[in-house]
């Protein structure tokens, strides 16, 4: 069984991909039903955050799939890479304006011959993220535009102002959807760049951890 | 690292540099602009972004496009056209 966030909005609002604007708003008053927090879930064996999540998750899946421009935008995303761009972002909904997943034609765009490991090596902290982003051309707005990241917390990352940042599961998510947008490889990225939160700030880094269980 | 010869490459850092420092200065950006003294209230800054720039792009290109004095223009000013200031 696939986990919520390797779920399409379409399995989220268990629907099929050309369900008709009518059955996407019947699925999403349904999922309210099941997940509100006076719905039937409430008392099962699921725990709060968990139904939380699953209730953000059902928000974020109608908000896409009910505007059509968004709804568009989307699909494209699916078929163009076999999955749904948000896949992987790992990040709680909490922090992250619903709307269009990434485009992937940014993305891919923007992507030039750069080799960052090639004329640059040592720790993917903010200082090199913010140098890798330079070199692209792209700025921090672009990159929360795409990524839907509030940009205060991208500022964060770059300055490494690890005390203002949330915890360390969020950050992962948003160093990788970061990492992404500017085509490097967002698992090691993600992984450098918590290695140097866990050193420099481990009080930051324990609170990430209590925080994930 | 092989310097940026491509003008458009080099436009998009300027771009992307100037941003940088509006997004990381917005405070001084919008005194500089109400005051109408911008570029001396964030000369460091602009000096720091114009070396960056200038370490990454080709001299040529930097001489004949003069992309970064555009971008100083339409990144830090053009985009603060909404602060009230005696320029406009």
């Amino acid at each position: 069984m696939k986990s919520l966030s390797e779920m399409t909005h379409y399995e989220v609002l268990e629907i099929p991909s050309d369900a008709a604007p009518d059955e996407v708003e019947r699925a999403y008053r349904m999922a309210q039903a099941t997940w509100g927090e006076d719905g039937l879930a409430t008392y099962s064996l699921y725990e709060e955050g968990e139904t939380e999540a699953i209730r953000e998750r059902v928000e974020l899946a109608f908000r896409v799939l009910s505007d059509p421009d968004a709804k568009a935008e989307y699909d494209g995303g699916l078929v163009a890479e076999g999955t749904d761009p948000l896949d992987d972002l790992d990040i709680d909904l909490q922090f992250v304006d619903s709307g269009p997943a990434p485009s992937v034609d940014f993305v891919a765009a923007e992507i030039d011959t750069f080799d960052d490991a090639a004329d640059e090596t040592g720790d993917w902290n903010g200082a090199r993220l913010r140098r890798a982003r330079l070199r692209r051309g792209i700025d921090l707005e672009k990159i929360a535009e795409v990524t839907k990241i509030n940009p205060s917390y991208l500022r964060f990352i770059e300055d490494d102002q690890y005390a203002d940042l949330p915890a360390r599961v969020y950050v992962r998510g948003f160093v990788v959807a970061y990492a992404r947008c500017l085509g490097l490889d967002p698992e090691r990225v993600a992984t450098g760049y918590l290695e140097i939160l866990s050193e420099a700030a481990p009080e930051a880094a324990r609170r990430g951890r209590r925080t994930q269980g | 690292m092989q310097p940026i010869e491509d003008p458009e490459r080099a436009a998009r850092l300027a771009r992307a540099i100037l941003s940088d420092v509006m997004t990381y200065n917005p405070e001084k950006v919008r005194l500089g602009i109400e005051h109408d003294d911008l570029f001396e209230r964030l000369a460091s800054e602009i000096r720091e972004a114009r070396a960056y720039f200038a370490e990454r792009v080709d001299p040529d290109v930097v001489a004949k496009t003069r992309a970064f004095d555009r971008a100083l223009v339409d990144v830090l000013v053009y985009r603060s056209r909404h602060v009230r200031s005696k320029i406009w």
